[in-house]
């Protein structure tokens, strides 16, 4: 037997292989729920996509800068209505509305994280509680600084896709293209449009942490004043990172408005916030694989808490769900720091360790030798992974799944 | 219309607002909504001096304990004033114990970790509210103050909307004024206070000469709950409502109330608390373009304008780093 853990370089052709395989999960996934699962599960995965797009964004600000987040729940809303406004009032292409919802979702980010974001402390957090509590309100009001919300958006009764507030527009059909096979019904195409788009926002987010701004902000969240020092300007990067970060979850919240069909303003409450964040955490901060396992957890836990009657404990009811989320989040900060997505990477540190290619001009063999415990192994010298032990940890894997 | 003086016709601008009376009762509405706030901002401000945690777990800390109020003095039948002074005790002992066994051993980590785990906490504490009492409000809910529709002083009688305090009201402040002095007395005249503000002005220095760090912690937390549980049976009372919810708003106006005051400062939170309370009721009365609904935002414009012109708060201290 072979001396585990194996070691494989970035970019050989062993890393490849396993990329590739990655992929054809991914792909195969893709088709088990398209062509396996039930139809109407297909809409739920749908929704799940599109919680972990926003949970994606919630980690460019939560996991790669640091700062705690508790009003994503608002920018999701905004991206939602600006969807939902835009195609069932207007009668926009739904692909369309998505920049326009991007857009929105950026400035209000820009504006709140500019008093937030300059001094150090919890002060994005305090202000975007308020917005998450805030915004059902407004989305309801009537007198808005003089504005009439209620009107744009139906107000308490909320908004349908195939109806908008007023019915002058003909109903919106998201329907199979000419070319796809027959047996796709309406869900399934919901489905694989989301699942492109995420999958597109699942990359360039994955770019954007690994380039330089990325680097940068993930320096200033492990240490400000050295990030400083060394030419970070920490202000102006938390606001253009809290800013992007509501732009995605935006985006997230205009595929929602299509996945969901109907919304209305108590779906983007503060609970939507915590779902985000209990999602996240779970399923790995500072990770680009946690926002989609957590989007997951968070779209199928209360099914599974709620309808299946488990042994024992039978099914959960109502507030009950709220307690799960809650044991959750202080098990996973106390057993499992980093999440899912770090256990899982601790797991497979045991059995394969990838290096980073070597420069050409250094020689490989002797640190292929000491890679037992390289600085790519999720553990930190605490022995706790993670970023909620402020380690930076390279990520090893882009779009392996 | 025709009497009031031709400025005040704004447009935009109530006119009724300037009605002596209805003036008063707003006045007097917004200050006990603001000692409310100050209540919450002083749970706040008393784990923000130590930790530099924000607890947001502190509202639902309050409704749990109010819970276990109304089950000694309602459903036990005991003394309220006995009831409270028990829930208390125990709620100090319950905060120490959360500060040492859940939030010290996450003190290593990075900021993220007690914040998460807080919010944790909230969710435990929320759905076992309403898992043990149910979903619906609790009625009769305990009455620290006299609180029938007699209860009340009148002061102005002799014209269309009378204008009265009730002793809900007087309650509230004299709760706020009490806790402040004694907040004042331990922290200033007691060696424990000494200690206290030793660890709040500078933990390493304090450590060094001596002062168990951890336990100050511990006793800020304390404090917290110990406020927080007197502050959950009299916000319960004041605004009539006793559900596993009733905190949810009142922890955020509580924040805003410390933030705008200074997060580490005593005298901050009841000016904030009382700020806040003033902004939540006059601007809606005020303003014809400001909706009812909207009093959560005019809060949050607030605490932007704070936040931008003075970060550290009313009263706050700026804090320094050093390199």
């Amino acid at each position: 037997m072979r001396n585990l853990p194996v070691v494989i370089q970035r970019g050989s052709a062993p890393h490849r292989a396993l990329q590739l395989i990655g992929v054809l999960a991914l792909a195969g996934g893709y088709l088990v729920v398209v062509d396996v699962l039930e139809n109407f599960s297909a809409l739920r995965w749908a929704t799940a996509l599109t919680l972990a797009i926003a949970i994606q964004g919630l980690n460019i600000v939560t996991g790669y800068s640091g700062q705690i987040s508790v009003g994503h729940s608002a920018f999701f809303g905004i991206g939602a209505y600006t969807t939902m406004i835009l195609v069932a009032d207007h009668g926009w292409p739904f692909l369309a509305t998505l920049p326009v919802a991007g857009a929105f979702g950026f400035i209000v980010g820009f504006v709140l994280g500019i008093p937030a974001l300059r001094i150090r402390g919890l002060y994005l957090a305090l202000i975007t509680l308020g917005l998450a509590l805030a915004f059902p309100a407004i989305i309801k009001s009537d007198n808005f600084f003089g504005i009439d919300f209620a009107s744009l958006t139906g107000g308490s009764n909320g908004m349908s896709i195939t109806g908008g507030t007023v019915t002058s527009v003909e109903g919106f059909r998201w329907a199979p293209p000419s070319w796809a096979p027959d047996s796709w019904t309406s869900n399934d195409w919901i489905f694989t449009t989301l699942f492109l788009i995420a999958i597109v926002l699942f990359a360039l987010t994955s770019n954007l942490v690994r380039s330089r701004v990325g680097r940068g902000l993930v320096a200033m969240r492990d240490n400000e004043t050295g990030a400083a020092v060394s030419g970070v300007y920490p202000a102006q990067y938390k606001v253009l990172a809290f800013a992007t970060s509501a732009l995605v979850t935006s985006i997230g919240g205009g595929c929602f408005a299509l996945a969901a069909t109907t919304i209305g303003p108590d779906t983007f409450g503060l609970q939507r916030s915590i779902e985000f964040i209990a999602g996240l955490v779970i399923g790995g901060v500072a990770t680009i694989l946690g926002p989609a396992i957590g989007g997951i957890l968070v779209e199928w836990l209360p099914y599974w808490a709620f309808e299946i009657d488990w042994p024992i404990i039978g099914s959960l009811q109502g507030p009950q769900a709220g307690i799960l989320y809650g044991v959750l989040l202080i098990l996973i900060v106390f057993f499992m720091p980093g999440g899912i997505v770090y256990g899982l990477r601790f797991l497979r540190a045991k059995f394969l360790v990838i290096v980073p290619r070597l420069p050409a001009s250094r020689v490989a063999t002797p640190i292929a030798a000491e890679a037992g415990e390289p600085e790519l192994t999720p553990s930190s010298p605490s022995g706790a992974p993670a970023v909620l032990a402020s380690t930076p940890v390279q990520q090893p894997q882009g779009e392996q799944s | 219309m025709e009497s009031l003086p031709a400025l005040l016709a704004f447009p935009g601008i109530e006119d009724n607002f300037f009605t002596l009376t209805l003036f008063l009762q707003n006045l007097t509405n917004a200050l006990a909504n603001g000692a409310v706030y100050a209540l919450m901002a002083l749970t706040v401000v008393m784990i923000y001096k130590t930790t530099g945690h924000l607890n947001f777990a502190q509202g639902e800390m309050a409704m749990f304990c109010t819970f276990v109020v109304f089950v000694l003095a309602i459903e036990q039948g005991l003394n309220v004033w006995l009831a409270i002074g028990i829930v208390v005790i125990a709620a100090m002992i319950v905060g120490a114990a959360f500060e040492r066994f859940l939030i010290q051993p996450l003190e290593s980590r990075s900021v993220l970790a007690p914040v998460i785990l807080t919010l944790g906490l909230f969710f435990v504490l929320n759905g076992g509210a309403a898992t043990i009492w149910g979903t619906q409000p609790k009625t009769p809910i305990p009455a620290p103050f006299p609180g029938g529709l007699d209860d009340k002083i009148d002061v102005i009688t002799d014209r269309a909307p009378n204008f009265f305090i009730t002793y809900k009201a007087l309650g509230v402040w004299i709760t706020v004024a009490v806790l402040v002095i004694l907040l004042n007395l331990l922290l200033k005249r007691t060696k424990l206070g000494l200690a206290y503000r030793a660890v709040a002005a500078n933990a390493e220095s304090a450590l060094i000469v001596g002062i168990p760090v951890k336990r100050m912690l511990m006793l800020g937390w304390a404090l917290a709950a110990g406020i927080g549980a007197i502050a959950g049976a009299i916000i319960a009372q004041y605004r009539n409502v006793l559900d596993f919810n009733f905190m949810g708003a009142v922890l955020l106006f509580g924040f805003a109330a410390a933030c705008v005051g200074g997060f580490d400062s005593i005298k901050g939170a009841v000016f904030g608390g009382l700020l806040v309370g003033i902004v939540e009721t006059f601007a809606p009365a005020l303003f014809t373009f400001v909706g009812n609904e909207l009093a959560l935002v005019m809060v949050l414009l607030v605490i932007l304008i704070v936040l931008y012109f003075r970060p550290q708060g009313l009263f706050g201290t700026k804090r320094v780093e050093r390199v």
